[in-house]
């Protein structure tokens, strides 16, 4: 449906290989599954073949051989301390986490729970909080006009230094971290929102007028259907946003339940057991891209039936 | 002499062995000699743009062979034999009026004196003296277009290749561009192609008119416009005018019917 | 399932629209932004009558005079920190951002390596990329303005990437078919025409950018930096409570973001006077 993204001209396509006209012949969705696949093999690839041509010495455990890898070069990021084997990583999720504790993957899997819940609070107060202030501005321009630089400033302003402040004045708690998610979800909503209430103009403008419409009609029948692409693509953003509002709330507040004070926390005992940060990060890394794939989901639900607008 | 351009037993498939294989255009011909101007007309889907593409070699047939200059169509457009017009004007916001007009001259690394004393020239036949420093969005729609007429002549090839380029305009000021094109047409002695979907400005510009049918597209006729060489408003209101307008929309509704 | 319904990050869109927003100036300068002026004063005055009058402590919400003397008093060792955390931030801007457009450029050129390459690009920038700045630490070292670099670089790459990536794709299709017919070679329709349309699209990112880089060095110096560095003043004033201290260095750092952002759109300006967003009100 949406072909942003492929050349949209009849280019002269002549010289089409059989890898490309099989290519080609999958759907659209098989296509970035396959890449996607391929990027991450490749991705695993380079990554062994660092350690491979300049990581520590790796002797495969249990073998009768007594055979020892020796990287014929020593770079300092390939170390196994500052890059462990993927297996490791892997491996990491299994073994217990602290002595005689539960399996990471389970703490991890706790600490993913938790943060999204407060990203997620966070997500819809800002998402409010943004359409509000947008629809606000939509319908008064002295006070777009008043407030809309401090808008614009508030997101220039390190959120890490204001976390503190908010969790002396909300308690240490997963509705501080929330707030704090909040603060960096609002910024795209009201922008975008105040931009797609405002796109619609003219004909369509009058055509309600023609049928006497009041204001209110005029918004919920006409500007904010019309709006709605243009906030969905402000969700989207603001959904990464706010899994690194409150991660980065979680940091100065003290909690440790969550994926911000797991990085806290396995960052101290780097040196004893690097794979368990890895294995941290990429559990929020699948936080922020199911976050994000969850918001595309909705989007796509909900405005399927539309033309995209370009 | 040779024809222009030369059509020959071309047929264009879209998306061949796929489910959306849709047969384009079947078993065209057509020869076009030197200083004709041809419209190509016909209802919406029949393959019109697709067979200017095809002249201008920016999409390949799937039969046939199509001969511009007694060339191959892809040796055509490397030597630059034809211009091209589209609907949009197609000019590229971020030069000034003269340097789009300069662009196909840049590509073929003309030197500068002479890349900007030829848009001027073309500037002045197009009547848009005096804004080669404008930037299209300052320009009327008409004027864009003027602007992409004169980019099309500036490299000088025998062929304009037009794709409905009065198409966006309104009534006057089509009628206005059409007397404009028609006097570029006469003076240079061009040979001319265009695609239209107004049967009064195929007949009022052409000396012959082809006029093509849907799925498959194929030719139904073509008429020859035998008003007078020259043209003007007074040409509009001859009974021979009307006539070929009859004509040609007679043939129009026998293509429409599939007959 | 994303690539259904987007393959973009929106960034550019949210930076277009703070443009949108804010429109061209038919009135002074002054008369237009009277309202945000007047709220300003307004809202500083309020909250130091309301931090006097409650007899408000520090360490729950410092006066505006307490910041203003603290900003003051601290002003040079303040601006040494600032300058140290900005190379940082700028740094990474540079690296990231001419990172983006370079792998951009290399990959716009075959469709399938774009096509290839933008659900992971996509993905990627839906990762809490601030997650890696431990790592990154351990790698370039603690006290080293690199491993803040690589983070803020990090942070900007995808969004410049994939905007890059967008403008140099979507391209009008008349335009390229005029391309064709003139018979370009690639390297002339990649500088004459896809180059000059991405722009744009370039300039949003970089907007993003530079309001991100500056954020991303000060957040990334929470996990530890230069004892020199912005960031961790004001991680170290914060724990202490001296909220005032805090602030001063945190209007610092708003400044410094802010200057940046005008900097690029000033650039924006002059690179681009041809397109609408940068011409006013036609659109």
């Amino acid at each position: 449906m949406s072909e942003t993204l492929t050349l949209p001209a009849p280019i002269i396509t002549e010289k089409q290989g059989r890898f490309s006209r099989w290519w080609h012949g999958r759907s659209r969705f098989a296509r970035q599954t396959i890449s996607l696949i391929v990027i991450l093999l490749l991705l695993a690839f380079a990554w062994e073949g660092l350690k491979f041509i300049g990581g520590d010495p790796w002797r495969p455990a249990n073998n009768p051989f007594g055979i020892e890898h020796n990287p014929p070069f020593r770079f300092k990021i390939a170390s196994d301390l500052n890059l462990p084997h993927l297996w490791k990583i892997f491996e990491a999720f299994g073994r217990e986490s602290r002595r005689n504790g539960p399996p990471l993957i389970q703490v991890l899997a706790g600490a993913a729970v938790f943060t999204f819940r407060e990203a997620f609070l966070g997500f819809a107060i800002g998402g409010l909080l943004g359409f509000s202030l947008g629809a606000i501005f939509a319908h008064s321009r002295v006070l777009e006009r008043g407030f809309m630089p401090y808008v614009v400033a508030s997101q220039t302003v390190p959120i890490l230094a204001i976390a503190p402040m908010v969790i002396i004045w909300l308690k240490a708690g997963w509705l501080s971290v929330a707030i704090i998610a909040a603060y960096l979800t609002f910024f795209p909503v009201t922008i975008n929102t105040l931009r797609g209430l405002r796109s619609v103009e003219g004909t369509a403008v009058e055509l309600m007028h023609s049928y006497a419409a009041s204001t209110w009609t005029m918004m919920w029948k006409l500007r904010f259907p019309a709006a709605l692409p243009l906030i969905f693509t402000a969700l989207k953003i603001s959904a990464t946003a706010s899994v690194v509002g409150a991660i980065i709330g979680e940091l100065p507040s003290g909690i440790r339940d969550g994926l911000g004070g797991a990085i806290l926390n396995f960052n101290s005992y780097y040196i004893s057991g690097p794979e368990r940060l890895w294995a941290t990060i990429l559990i929020t890394a699948f936080v922020g891209i199911f976050f994000y794939l969850l918001v595309s989901l909705v989007e796509y639900l909900i405005l399927r039936n539309r033309r995209r607008p370009e | 002499m040779p024809p222009t351009v030369s059509i020959q037993n071309v047929s264009k498939v879209f998306n061949p062995g796929e489910t959306n294989q849709v047969l384009a255009l079947k078993e065209i011909n057509l020869d076009i000699l030197p200083g004709e101007f041809v419209s190509i007309i016909g209802p919406s889907g029949c393959g019109k743009s697709t067979l200017l593409r095809l002249i201008g070699d920016l999409i390949p047939p799937s039969s046939g062979a199509v001969l511009v200059n007694g060339k191959p169509a892809p040796q055509a457009r490397l030597d630059q034999d034809y211009g091209m017009v589209f609907q949009a004007a197609t000019l590229y916001e971020w030069r000034t009026v003269s340097k789009n007009v300069q662009l196909p001259l840049e590509l073929q690394s003309v030197p500068k004196a002479e890349r900007e004393s030829r848009a001027r020239e073309m500037l002045a036949l197009v009547e848009l003296s005096g804004f080669e420093n404008h930037h299209p969005w300052q320009l009327s729609g008409g004027m864009q277009q003027r602007v992409a007429i004169a980019r099309a002549l500036v490299m000088r090839p025998q062929l304009l290749l037009m794709d409905e380029p009065f198409g966006a305009l309104d009534e006057m000021t089509r009628e206005r561009m059409n007397q404009e094109l028609h006097t570029i047409w006469e003076q240079t002695n061009k040979t001319a192609v265009f695609i239209t979907h107004s049967i009064a400005e195929a007949v009022f510009l052409s000396t012959r008119v082809v006029v093509m049918s849907v799925r498959p597209g194929r030719i139904t006729q073509v008429i020859d416009i035998d008003l007078p060489r020259h043209r003007d408003v007074d040409t509009r209101e001859t009974t021979r005018y009307f006539e070929l307008v009859n004509l040609v929309r007679e043939a129009l509704r026998r293509a429409e019917a599939g007959l | 399932m994303a690539g259904q319904t987007t393959d973009q990050t929106g960034f550019s869109d949210v930076a277009a629209g703070v443009d949108a927003v804010i429109p061209a100036r038919k009135q002074s300068w002054f008369q237009y932004y009277l309202p945000s002026i007047l709220i300003f004063i307004f809202a500083i005055v309020t909250w130091e009558l309301f931090v006097r009058l409650f007899s408000i402590q520090e360490f729950l919400l410092p006066a505006p005079s307490a910041i203003y003397n603290s900003l003051s008093l601290n002003l040079n060792q303040l601006l040494k920190l600032g300058w140290f955390t900005t190379k940082e931030a700028l740094g990474g801007f540079a690296i990231g951002c001419s990172l983006g457009i370079l792998v951009a450029l290399a990959t716009a050129r075959w469709t399938i390596a774009t096509e290839a390459l933008m659900p992971f690009a996509i993905a990627a920038n839906s990762v809490p990329i601030l997650a890696f700045a431990p790592i990154l630490n351990n790698w370039f070292g603690v006290d080293n303005p690199l491993s803040k670099m690589a983070i803020v670089a990090v942070i900007v790459f995808f969004p410049v990437m994939i905007n890059t990536v967008r403008g140099l794709t979507l391209v009008d299709a008349n335009a390229l078919e005029l391309m064709a017919s003139y018979a370009a070679s690639e390297f002339d329709t990649l500088f004459r025409l896809r180059v000059p349309n991405a722009l744009p699209y370039i300039f949003n990112a970089l907007k993003v950018a530079a309001a991100l880089s500056m954020i991303g060095a000060i957040v990334s110096e929470y996990f530890g930096g230069n004892r020199s560095a912005l960031g961790v003043y004001i991680t170290q004033e914060a724990a202490q409570f001296r909220f005032a201290n805090a602030w001063a260095a945190i209007i610092l750092a708003c400044i410094v973001g802010i200057t940046l952002y005008l900097i690029v759109l000033t650039v924006e300006r002059f690179a681009i006077p041809w397109h609408p967003s940068v011409r006013g009100e036609e659109r």
